[in-house]
Formats: C-alpha cells, sequence, structure tokens
C-alpha cells in the first residue's frame, strides 16, 4: 500500500466563505458544512467518482474514514492526502483501476494518516491536529 | 444460474439489514466460478446450504464499529447478505468448495463428470 502526502494544495470547503460571512471559525467542519451535510442528509463526501461512498467517524484523536473494496489486495491500493482531499486509487487487474475521492474535515495532521485494509474494507486513519482536540479545562 | 425466488430466500430491500450481494458466474466446461462479493466478513460468518437444487448463500457482516467512533457521516451497512440460486443438475453439488478472500467468498462448483464434453478419439 502506498502512502502519499502532499501539503502544497489546500482544498477549502465550498461553505468556507458563507462560513466567514456568518463569523464561524474556518478551521475545522464547519458548523454549516455539518448541518447541510447532516440535514440534507447528502453524503459527506463531495467528489465521489465510482460507487460506495465511505463512512466517516471521529474520536478525540482521528477521523476514520472506511471504504469497501472487496476483492483488493493491499497492494493495488494507494491512498494519497493533498491538502484535505483524500483520494483512494484501487487496482484489481491490468484494465481495472478505480478511483474515488473525497474531501476530508480540516484540521488533518498530515504527518498523522494511515491506512489498513482488512476482509475488503479500507479504513483510513485521519490524526487532528492538536488545537482540533477537544481539551479540558480545569476550573480553579 | 438463476436467482431463485422461493420465498424463503426472499431478501426484502425495505430491510437494510439483509441484502443480496453482487455476484458474478464464469461458466467453464469444467467448473462454474462464482464470486460473490462480501465485504466486512470472515469465513466463520459464511454459511453455504445446498438443497433440491437451490444454493443458498448467507454471510453475516462482523466488522464492527469501535463504540468509541462518533458518525459524521455514516452511510448504512448491511447487517447480512443472502444470496439463492437455483442451480442447474449438472452440477457435482457435493463437490463444491468454498474459499473468502479479501471480502469475496469464492465458490467452484464443479460440473458432474456424466455431463462434461467429451472428447472422442478418432481411430
Amino acid at each position: 500500500m502506498k502512502l502519499a502526502r502532499y501539503h502544497n494544495s489546500p482544498v477549502t470547503n465550498p461553505l468556507s466563505g458563507l462560513d466567514a460571512l456568518l463569523g464561524f471559525p474556518s478551521t475545522g467542519l464547519s458548523p454549516l458544512w455539518d448541518i447541510a451535510t447532516r440535514l440534507s442528509n447528502v453524503p459527506w463526501d463531495r467528489v465521489v467518482m465510482g460507487q460506495g461512498a465511505p463512512s466517516l467517524f471521529e474520536d478525540d484523536e482521528n477521523y476514520y474514514a472506511r471504504f469497501e473494496f472487496p476483492g483488493v489486495k493491499k497492494e493495488g491500493v494507494a491512498v494519497e492526502l493533498t491538502g484535505n482531499q483524500l483520494a483512494i486509487t484501487v487496482e484489481r487487474g491490468e484494465d481495472n483501476v478505480e478511483s474515488r475521492s473525497v474531501t476530508v474535515p480540516e484540521g488533518v495532521d498530515p504527518e498523522k494518516v494511515g491506512a489498513k485494509l482488512a476482509d475488503g474494507i479500507l479504513t483510513v486513519t485521519l490524526g487532528k491536529l492538536e488545537a482540533q482536540k477537544p481539551r479540558v479545562i480545569k476550573v480553579k | 444460474m438463476k436467482n431463485n425466488t422461493n420465498e424463503l430466500c426472499a431478501v426484502s430491500d425495505s430491510a437494510l439489514s439483509t441484502v443480496k450481494p453482487k455476484y458474478t458466474v464464469r461458466q467453464h466446461d469444467e467448473v462454474w466460478e462464482l464470486s460473490i462479493e462480501v465485504p466486512g466478513s470472515k469465513k466463520n460468518d459464511v454459511d453455504i446450504a445446498y438443497e433440491d437444487g437451490i444454493l443458498d448463500v448467507r454471510v453475516r457482516r462482523s466488522d464492527d464499529i469501535p463504540d468509541t467512533w462518533r458518525p459524521i457521516n455514516f452511510v448504512e451497512r448491511p447487517r447480512e447478505y443472502r444470496l439463492c440460486l437455483d442451480v442447474p443438475e449438472s452440477i457435482a453439488a457435493d463437490k463444491i468448495e468454498a474459499k473468502l478472500k479479501e471480502g469475496v467468498l469464492h465458490l467452484d462448483l464443479p460440473v458432474s463428470e456424466a455431463v462434461k464434453p467429451l472428447a472422442i478419439e478418432v481411430k
């Protein structure tokens, strides 16, 4: 499995302009973006080539994107993160190449991206930048 | 090989918990190769039954999501795959072999000796 990272071409949240107008911070999963995707039931990924939108999860440390790729060996999978655009290229054979591309939330640490393939399911783990992690504030 | 529409095998479309998986059949002279896409399943999740010419394949999905993961966008997954196929009599049902690899269940359905094409030598 190849894992490539690029830092030089940030892809912006399509709603970031609106967010800025409304005074929302421009980092992270913006409130509008979040609300829009939840309300409309529009898949979180805006650009999906091929079939099968991934599921996206988070915990305090990471985001997790899960894709279904039955019949694919790990040698045939390439994962690339460019800005907050995650591109997965899957090769099943000579003439069978499939690409999926999704926008991931902002605030991912490009140094902390990992991928695992098991039973036809690819899980990409995207570590959150320190600023994205919840902070516990002690009351003095 | 046809889809079996037997009531027992019916998969309701409304219930996402059980779905009919994607599959392909390749017919060769000696063997038919059936490939069924069952991502998220392991060997122990597979039940294959053959009765009265019907091949009934049920595969549970065991890729559980950790409790600590909060969904941002959750694409509903089936809990079980089920595929019922009418198998022609020419298949030697007792010699069907199955293996699960990378989320694909491969079944080899050998053609009975009796119906294999015979090469007749000219004397």
